[in-house]
């Protein structure tokens, strides 16, 4: 089973619907089987309540991206200038939903190279703006198929950034002059969607083959994937602790160099550094590991944590506060950091933002072995 | 599984056709913060587990007897001579003051001479081949220097008496934690070292020099299948995404297996294992980074499948089947061949790097 080549096409969005009584369905059994373990409601809850949402909501935003897309492209220029603007807020409203779905470290996103598809970062060298600006001044067809062959680079959010974003390649002056530069444009765009597409139904599965959430659901001798509860915690462990890791060290710590102080900071190693989004990207991952955490308003991790008495109670009341020191942190900062990261007040305020994420992520860090444990056994390894 | 009967599942999917008992499977297995040895029946399950006190990579059989040594791992200093057939450890060796092993050994083909790599880490991490005297109780009795750095896994050669070494390149200092310390100057390399002479004869060097040659096997006609590791630290802006699996034959330069780049990118920058069949026609490598299985076609040097193996690295082949058996840190045990098979589940069992299976 686990060997078979996935099959993704337009069909499998009936079947995201027929899924969903599936789920309640297995939910309420489960329920009804009387002292249950906690660890199926757990997992079924995430999967559902948290990530399932989290996967939907970037697919409806690559949709809505797409169409806008179109939209600008076939506007008289008069119009496009409007439409020029409405359509790089979508790309933040559709990058967030990215973000949010970003830290989630278990799925389909984790085959081969999706997570660049998606989002090619970091890019040191500006492979992104060499390769985009190749593409277009060849002679090329260019729509969704070409990019999905093209380089990384030229797929996926940063792609499109660099296109709506960028000081000289998103001038209009520049699209007016070159129609294939929005046919790249749009061409980028569905190819986001095909993926985020992709993505969502491998969660929702179909009718011949159980998605993901309910795979991450129902471990069991059977599922090879997770073949006892503790694998299937372990990725959600596993998300938290990385997550965390890569809020604090590659979407903060890189860019003000561990608070050497602000005349080394680095802005263009900042995630979004054109679009100036950056901000908004760090704290829409921090909040998925939030909610992965509390349950989204379920039976969450915390939940689950706090039934446990090995689990000390004095880690989970420094969890619950280093949340709440990062949110508070973040509240004191207002975007764009691109801008400020080197005035000295700003900086000293990522400094503590930073200083509150390591502290978030040395206390998550020690869940897995509360809990017997551990992550990735060999893929961590290094041997 | 919490309070569940600690089942050993059957082999049920497995095709059984052979009466004799099946083979043993060697492996270091870690609970929590625990290590231990394993030895696991298949078709019947776990003959011994031993608590040991430093992690250990790869178990290996001294060629007519029943004894195995398991080499703790980077920067371990111990080697645990372990009879399989009792289960018990016979033996604790231990490295020199200032050397650490790498967790891989080779004993010659006649089982006296054990061949353990190991790091003189206060000679700037000078790679030396330990020789052990099984006969003398394992005393060591000779080192041989190799002219490089962090030499990993072993195996002898048809010959008899030449061993091919992959030489891993990074520095490495027990001090230093496993933070690796000559990322911008490595140079690894495939080296093969005549064991009568302790003299290096011959040297490849690795084809790309971020490239960290350290598994490999050799089949029974002396070709040489090596796994690398590229080293992304060394060079974050550098997206590699070329081959991790090459051969080596006669006098040729190392030369890469065929696969397309989506097949390389899948592997994270990281084999794990890599085992031949006998007659050196198959192949197959593993990624725990990648979650992937490789099964390749030696000959013709290409991809023949891939199966998805979450977090697998341990790999082995079973003659009796002509079949490659891999683990992982899930505790599975899957035969590879045509098609991926369950074939058993070990509780509460982290599998470690390397299996070596007996008989």
């Amino acid at each position: 089973m686990i060997h078979t080549e996935k099959m993704h096409n337009n069909s499998l969005v009936i079947s995201r619907w027929l899924s969903w009584p599936l789920f309640i369905m297995f939910g309420l059994t489960l329920v009804a089987c009387g002292k249950e373990p906690s660890e199926p409601k757990l997992l079924a809850h995430t999967a559902n309540e948290v990530i399932v949402p989290l996967y939907a909501a970037l697919d409806g935003e690559a949709l809505k991206q797409v169409e806008m897309s179109h939209t600008f492209c076939q506007a008289e220029e008069s119009e496009q200038l409007a439409l020029h603007r409405s359509l790089q807020d979508q790309w933040r409203t559709t990058m967030t939903a990215w973000a949010h779905v970003q830290p989630i470290g278990f799925g389909h996103i984790e085959d081969g190279n999706l997570r660049w598809k998606l989002q090619f970062w970091p890019d040191r060298k500006d492979i992104t703006r060499k390769k985009v600006e190749a593409l277009i001044a060849s002679d090329e067809a260019l729509n969704a198929e070409r990019v999905a062959s093209a380089s990384v680079s030229v797929q996926g959010l940063a792609a499109m950034e660099y296109l709506l974003f960028d000081d000289r390649a998103s001038d209009l002056v520049l699209y007016q002059q070159d129609a294939r530069r929005c046919q790249l444009l749009t061409a980028i765009a569905e190819r986001v969607h095909q993926v985020t597409f992709e993505l969502l139904n491998d969660w929702y599965g179909d009718t011949d083959t159980s998605g993901y959430a309910d795979k991450f659901s129902r471990p069991g001798a059977e599922n090879t994937l997770y073949p006892d509860n503790n694998a299937a915690l372990a990725d959600l462990l596993d998300t938290l602790v990385v997550g965390a890791e890569v809020v604090k060290r590659n979407k903060l710590g890189l860019p003000i160099s561990n608070g050497k102080g602000a005349s080394h900071a680095k802005p263009y190693r900042l995630e979004a550094w054109r679009s100036q989004y950056s901000l908004e990207l760090m704290r829409a991952s921090t909040a998925t590991l939030e909610q992965l955490y509390r349950g989204n308003g379920g039976f969450g991790l915390a939940d689950y944590l706090a039934e446990h008495k090995e689990v000390d109670g004095a880690l989970l009341e420094a969890i619950d506060n280093a949340f709440k020191a990062v949110n508070t942190q973040f509240l004191l900062l207002e975007g764009p950091v691109f801008t400020q990261i080197k005035q000295p007040g700003y900086y000293a305020k990522l400094v503590e933002l930073h200083k509150r994420l390591s502290d978030l992520q040395r206390n998550l860090s020690q869940l897995p072995e509360s809990l017997g444990i551990s992550l990735g056994f060999n893929s961590n390894d290094g041997d | 599984m919490a309070g569940g009967a600690l089942s050993l599942l059957p082999l049920s999917g497995c095709r059984s056709n052979s009466r004799q008992s099946q083979p043993l499977l060697l492996s270091g297995s870690d609970q929590g913060k625990s290590h231990t040895l394993s030895g696991w029946q298949l078709g019947q399950g776990e003959r011994f587990r031993l608590p040991v006190e430093q992690r250990v990579h790869a178990p290996l059989m001294r060629p007519g007897t029943d004894e195995a040594v398991f080499v703790a791992r980077r920067p371990g200093t111990q080697i645990y001579v372990v009879d399989v057939i009792e289960g018990q450890i016979k033996q604790r060796l231990n490295a020199l003051p200032d050397r650490h092993f790498y967790g891989h050994a080779v004993f010659s083909a006649d089982g006296r001479w054990l061949y353990v790599p190991e790091n003189a880490y206060a000679e700037q991490g000078r790679g030396k081949v330990a020789v052990y005297d099984a006969v003398a109780n394992y005393q060591r009795v000779q080192e041989f220097d190799l002219g490089g750095i962090g030499p990993h896994q072993l195996a002898l050669m048809p010959d008899g008496y030449t061993l091919v070494i992959a030489l891993g390149g990074i520095q490495t200092h027990p001090d230093l934690s496993r933070d690796k310390l000559n990322l911008t100057t490595m140079q690894s390399a495939l080296l093969y070292l005549d064991s009568r002479s302790g003299q290096v004869t011959e040297r490849f060097d690795s084809p790309h020099q971020h490239l960290s040659l350290r598994h490999l096997d050799v089949a029974s006609n002396g070709t040489v299948m090596v796994g690398a590791q590229f080293q992304t630290s060394a060079n974050p802006d550098e997206s590699y995404q070329g081959p991790l699996v090459f051969l080596q034959l006669g006098n040729q330069p190392l030369r890469a297996m065929q696969a397309a780049e989506k097949i390389w990118q899948a592997q994270h920058h990281y084999i794990a294992s890599v085992v031949m069949n006998r007659s050196g026609t198959l192949a197959v490598t593993t990624s725990p980074r990648g979650s992937v299985v490789n099964l390749w076609q030696v000959e013709q040097g290409t991809l023949l499948r891939a199966f998805s193996v979450r977090d697998v690295a341990g790999a082995g082949y079973l003659p009796d089947q002509d079949r490659f058996v891999v683990s992982n840190g899930l505790g599975q045990l899957f035969s590879v061949g045509d098609e991926l098979q369950l074939l058993a589940q070990a509780p509460a069992t982290h599998w470690d790097n390397h299996l070596s299976v007996v008989g």
